[in-house]
């Protein structure tokens, strides 16, 4: 199976190191800055999963996924990655497949992109 | 004493003064629900921002240690990497914290400055090298004269300005110049620090507000931080006994500036 395709859209520049610097031995890895840039990324990389943060200036993570989802066939699952108050809560409203609390334990993560990038 | 006083009468209250009474205390209730939720806000804003760079110092710590578990050596880059993210990053968390401190310390009144002669200017110039090493993105000019010497605490006055350029660069998303000027007026016995930008600006609506406690100019853009930088530097600016205000230029941005007093050493920089 060829290696599955990850895409990261965080603001944070050093936490999209982070998850890129932790995915990046078995999966390829795409790192937006924003919502606008993670649609127009979405749309080359043809992810098979999307981590998603959601308080980012100018399109943020709610607003990505209803673009997302809207101008893609088969969307890929997205999994929230949040430093908010009720994390599960917000992952459910947004419809999201799964969820991460910041500060995340690195094996949760790997744990997570192993269960919903397997297609 | 218990009972009724001889001779006392008790009138009872009238309708006006109850309906008065009233209203009062539902502008009380309704003043406290807004400072609460005020609080809410802002602690809910405090936990993302101190939550953040964590996410990086665990993420990167945990990094470096899984691969020593494999007993792999990390690649030189990638260790650079790490460590300077951990590096950066506790330096990040550690200006949050202090500015917890410092809202707590002024709200008991217990922020105090440690005064001595030092240039201004100095100061400035410390602060613009680490800004122009930290943004590429931005354009950095000083105007400044040789010396500008001053009775200050300079540690708490370059917290000032680096709140000031810091909130240029980070309200100038895509770049652009960030000038800093300083002057001394002798005649008047103080010295003025400027910092432009030509970034977001702030909002008519928000203007009279930005150095309020918790303030954000524009929440809806999600920019960070916690709405205490500019109040925490009004507090340090008035206790230096100067001020701080806010201009608009017509061109865009915003223009803030500091006014201190030179103290008995104005005249000779």
């Amino acid at each position: 199976m060829s290696r599955r395709r990850v895409l990261v859209v965080e603001d944070d520049e050093t936490i999209g190191e982070l998850i890129e610097a932790a995915l990046t031995e078995n999966y390829d890895v795409a790192v937006a800055g924003g919502g606008e840039t993670g649609l127009e990324l979405a749309a080359r990389f043809k992810p098979h999963l999307v981590l998603l943060d959601l308080r980012m200036p100018g399109l943020d993570g709610r607003g990505f996924a209803a673009k997302y989802r809207k101008k893609t066939r088969r969307p890929a699952p997205i999994a929230v990655i949040t430093a908010v108050r009720d994390a599960p809560q917000a992952a459910a409203a947004l419809g999201a497949q799964g969820f991460l609390a910041k500060p995340f334990d690195l094996g949760e993560l790997l744990n997570l992109v192993a269960r919903l990038a397997k297609g | 004493m218990a009972g009724k006083a001889k001779g006392v009468r008790r009138s009872k209250p009238r309708a006006a003064d109850l309906t008065a009474d009233n209203e009062r205390l539902r502008a009380e209730i309704a003043e406290r629900r807004k400072a609460e939720a005020l609080r809410d806000e802002f602690l809910s804003i405090a936990a993302h921002e101190l939550k953040t760079p964590l996410t990086s110092l665990r993420g990167f710590a945990q990094l470096l240690v899984r691969q020593l578990d494999k007993d792999e050596t990390p690649d030189p880059m990638r260790l650079r990497q790490a460590l300077s993210a951990i590096d950066q990053q506790s330096s990040k968390l550690a200006r949050l914290v202090n500015q917890l401190l410092d809202v707590s310390r002024i709200d008991a009144g217990r922020l105090r400055l440690e005064r001595k002669v030092a240039d201004v200017v100095g100061i400035v110039e410390d602060v613009v090298a680490t800004a122009r090493v930290n943004s590429f993105r931005h354009e950095f000019t000083v105007r400044a004269p040789s010396g500008a010497l001053a009775l200050v605490d300079p540690l708490r006055l370059e917290q000032v300005f680096r709140n000031l350029v810091d909130n240029a660069i980070k309200y100038s998303p895509d770049g652009g110049p960030i000038s800093i000027e300083v002057d001394k007026n002798r005649e008047a016995g103080v010295v003025r620090v400027a910092v432009t930008d030509r970034g977001l600006g702030v909002p008519p609506e928000h203007r009279g507000r930005i150095f309020d406690r918790f303030h954000q100019a524009h929440p809806e853009r999600a920019i960070g931080g916690m709405g205490l930088g500019l109040y925490i530097s009004r507090q340090i600016v008035e206790l230096h006994g100067g001020r701080i205000e806010a201009e608009y230029p017509d061109e865009g941005g915003t223009r803030l500036v500091v006014t201190i007093p030179s103290g008995a050493v104005g005249g000779r920089a």
